[in-house]
């Protein structure tokens, strides 16, 4: 099947976040050469209009860059990597806190049932 | 909408069969480039629609250019179409078909024909009839999208199969499709291709509803494509 | 174009035509050999199995006439009018283009068969016409070859005129959204009867005319010029005025039916 998608968001943005996260995991590796727009539009079951809009904005975050006429690859560099692999983190943790919050515990109690948890 | 060359202009179009109006004035321009749903219920008058594109009926009223061209020899170069139901001669040999696609259609690429069908693993040399229905509905897909067109008509290209046939289906049209041209695409299950188009034009009782950009869409009601669809036809029979 | 589309039609209806072809020159040959060997040794059995070859020649004959008949019918009506006409009707051809790829495809096999039965029945009726089948071509003299070629062209005229009509009767059917079939049956008969009526009433006003001293008179000056053309030419003059009636209606209908299929192309 081509990528889940869920509706509350649009299209593109979760491409971006998608393809961010399969780089931070390495499953597209640094350097490697990425499908054309038309073939990746094909793998995910998307526009591929949408699909370069996608490419797009990853490109300027500079997760990837595009050489003129061999295509998209993902970038050689690793500190880039690192840093969006650390903002994802911490989005995670604050998307944590915030729906603990939304529970009613505030962040020191939060921490305090995750150590637990990891016990 | 957009400054990209019109493909496709319909003037106060109208069709009906007996008493029965199929579409009823219908007023629609459509630039390259671009992935477009046609979506109604059945009998929305979908089918209508793409068939006096193909040049299959004649309207009532009204007229149909094709780059600026009235429906004739000329425009169904141009014009790639996937009917609803098998058209093919069954008793031919698939090579036959790519090879009677190739002579007719000048833009046609048998090499593209080949690679799509050795991809399914189809042997050539079986005729039509032999293989599963679900093949023989692939086959007439690859030879429509081996085409390089101007306008691409798909109608109902996913209505009765199963998800992985679905999925080969609209990744064959987003693979293949001439990025220049405009693909239209009719079906009533608007979430299996919702993510992959463009701008939506929803039908109803031979009228057009909305007109517009996806995105905008999406962004105006806060919905889904398909959200939207169930509540424009919540009040229709179906 | 034309050509690509008539190389499909041969190859779509050869399936029907060749089988039957080989297997009337097959029976039509050993209905020969038999009345050769019948010659030297005539007994019971040799009578009869030329017999039974002469009655299968016959009923494969009957076959095959009905079968021309319903092949450029079928055709017709199931390649262009049917769900085969969602491909016809979108190839970049016009559609004068598809209406002859169908009419000389069934011109051909009608006239194929034609002379395959003039060839056949005669060995297969057992006569030996001096032991040569082709006897019966030998009176022919070179003059008459211009008036049998003009007949010729004649026939070949009023068949493709014939089969434009049977093609008319469809388009008209194919205008309606049900009962299609039907329709275009009912339209051909209301045509032929029409034509028929038209027919008898001319016939009635010249015979009522006949009797007009003064038409008759006028009728013998207007005419007067066939006095002054030699005999011989009179039969020129007569074969040409019927070829050109002949291909006149034949690209009238012609006419006609490209123009419904242009502007009133109605595939369901």
């Amino acid at each position: 099947m081509g990528w889940e998608f869920t509706s509350d968001k649009p299209i593109h943005v979760q491409l971006v976040n998608e393809i961010s996260n399969r780089i931070i995991k390495g499953e597209y590796a640094p350097g490697m050469k990425l499908p054309s727009v038309r073939d990746f539009a094909a793998q995910a079951s998307v526009n591929p209009n949408t699909m370069q809009r996608a490419l797009s904005a990853l490109e300027s975050g500079g997760l990837i860059f595009s050489e003129r006429t061999t295509g998209r690859f993902v970038t050689n560099n690793l500190k880039l990597i690192r840093k969006a692999k650390e903002a994802l983190a911490k989005a995670n943790v604050e998307n944590f806190f915030s729906s603990m919050a939304e529970l009613g515990y505030s962040n020191d109690d939060a921490i305090s049932m995750a150590n637990e948890l990891k016990r | 909408m957009e400054q990209n060359p019109v493909v496709f202009e319909a003037k106060g179009l109208s069709k009906s069969f007996g008493s029965k109006a199929a579409l009823k004035n219908i007023n629609l321009t459509l630039y390259r480039g671009k992935i477009i749903g046609l979506l109604g219920p059945n009998g929305s008058g979908k089918t209508t629609l793409i068939k006096l594109t193909a040049g299959l009926i004649q309207p009532d009223a009204g007229e149909i250019r094709i780059n600026g061209k009235p429906i004739g020899t000329e425009s169904k170069l141009s014009v790639a179409y996937l009917p609803d139901k098998s058209y093919l001669n069954d008793w031919m040999k698939v090579r036959e078909l790519v090879e009677m696609f190739s002579e007719f259609y000048s833009n046609f690429s048998a090499e593209r024909a080949h690679k799509l069908i050795a991809d399914l693993g189809i042997n050539e040399e079986m005729r039509l009839k032999a293989l599963s229905k679900g093949n023989q509905e692939k086959i007439q897909l690859i030879l429509v999208m081996s085409r390089k067109a101007d306008l691409y008509l798909l109608d109902e290209p996913i209505g009765g199969v199963d998800p992985a046939a679905r999925e080969y289906i609209i990744n064959t049209i987003i693979g293949n499709y001439d990025e220049n041209a405009v693909v239209v695409i009719s079906t009533h299950l608007i979430s299996d291709i919702e993510n992959i188009l463009d701008e939506a034009i929803f039908l109803k009782n031979g009228e057009i509803s909305i007109f517009d950009n996806c995105d905008r869409i999406r962004e105006q009601s806060g919905k889904s494509l398909d959200g939207v669809f169930r509540e424009v036809f919540r009040c229709s029979a179906n | 174009m034309l050509g690509k589309l008539m190389k499909y039609e041969f190859r779509a209806t050869a399936i029907y035509f060749l089988p039957i072809y080989v297997v009337l020159v097959l029976v039509s040959g050993l209905r020969y050999v038999v009345s050769l060997i019948s010659q030297k040794f005539s007994n019971g059995f040799s009578a009869f199995s030329g017999f039974s070859l002469s009655a299968i020649y016959l009923l494969l004959a009957l076959g095959l006439a009905i079968t021309t008949f319903i092949v450029i019918i079928i055709r017709f009506y199931k390649n262009l009018l049917g769900t085969e006409g969602y491909l016809m009707f979108t190839l970049p051809v016009s559609v004068e283009q598809n209406i002859l790829a169908k009419l000389i495809p069934s011109v051909v096999w009608f006239f194929g068969s034609c002379v395959l039965g003039m060839l056949t029945i005669a060995p297969a009726m057992g006569l030996r016409f001096n032991d040569n089948p082709f006897t019966m071509f030998t009176g022919i003299r070179l003059g008459d070859v211009p008036e049998i070629l003009l007949a010729v062209l004649m026939v070949i005229g009023s068949i493709a005129g014939t089969f434009l009509f049977y093609y008319l009767c469809m388009c008209i059917g194919q205008m309606f959204n049900s009962h299609r079939f039907l329709v275009s049956a009912g339209a051909y008969i209301v045509i032929q009867t029409v034509l028929q009526i038209l027919g008898i009433a001319f016939i009635w006003i010249c015979a009522s005319s006949f009797s007009s001293q003064a038409f008759v008179a006028w009728l013998s000056n207007a005419f007067a010029f066939l006095d002054k053309i030699p005999s011989g030419s009179l039969i020129y003059l007569f074969l040409i005025a019927a070829n050109i009636l002949s291909y006149g209606i034949a690209a009238a209908l012609f006419f006609i039916d490209s123009a419904i299929l242009r502007k009133r192309l109605n595939l369901v």
